[in-house]
């Protein structure tokens, strides 16, 4: 265990615990069944992994003797936007109509259409 | 020996994480999906030029990371704007 100094480990730690939450919002990107949820996995896990590998970032540029100026604005810069981005998506994506995943049932806006849907295959069935 | 290990598996997987959100930029079936993935691979450039500056110990990335960050957060926006109403400025 010699020449691994303190500010190394923990550099390494913050760096691994970012890549745990930047991989978890790829995968949530993947395996989720529609757009409202698939927009919770890299809007908030891969927000919360860049934070991780800003502090080891900061942490390591303190080691070396530089003030991380940059990096604190950058973060909060992704902090403030990335709520914002995920929102303008999802508004953008529920006022044209992308349907949910079957198995939610509690929006009334998309029962309304897919009551109207059905009706509508009804009909074209009735002629 | 430490630091040196970490950035490599830290580049490997945000790639592996980027080659995800590939995935979902080209599959996605509609077109919000291939948005939030093209935003998550804009986030994901931001961890790598980080780690990239970790691992050279340089200031110089972050000059990048900011820009890449602005243009990923306008970039999203301007493209939910165009899907709502067709323009991205309201004339009125």
């Amino acid at each position: 265990m010699t020449g691994i100094s303190l500010s190394e480990l923990l550099t390494s730690f913050f760096i691994l615990f970012g890549l745990f939450f930047v991989l978890t919002g790829s995968i949530g990107l993947i395996r989720f069944p529609d757009v409202y949820t698939r927009l919770h996995a890299p809007t908030k896990s891969a927000t919360l992994g860049v934070f991780g590998i800003l502090i080891a970032s900061i942490i390591h540029q303190a080691s070396h003797g530089f003030l991380g100026i940059k990096e604190i604005l950058t973060t909060v810069f992704l902090f403030l936007t990335a709520p914002v981005g995920a929102h303008m998506i999802a508004r953008a994506a529920y006022l044209t109509g992308v349907q949910p995943a079957q198995q939610s049932t509690t929006c009334e806006f998309f029962y309304i259409l897919r009551q109207k849907e059905e009706d509508k295959q009804d009909a074209d069935q009735n002629l | 020996m430490l630091l040196p290990t970490v950035t490599n598996l830290a580049l490997f997987t945000i790639t592996i994480s980027m080659a995800l959100c590939l995935w979902r930029l080209i599959v996605g079936p509609s077109f919000p999906d291939r948005v939030a993935a093209s935003d998550t691979i804009s986030t994901n450039i931001v961890a790598l030029l980080i780690v990239l500056s970790i691992k050279f110990t340089t200031q110089d990335y972050f000059d990048a990371v900011l820009v890449i960050a602005i243009l990923g957060f306008l970039s999203s926006v301007a493209l939910a704007k165009f899907l709502i109403g067709g323009s991205v400025f309201d004339r009125d």
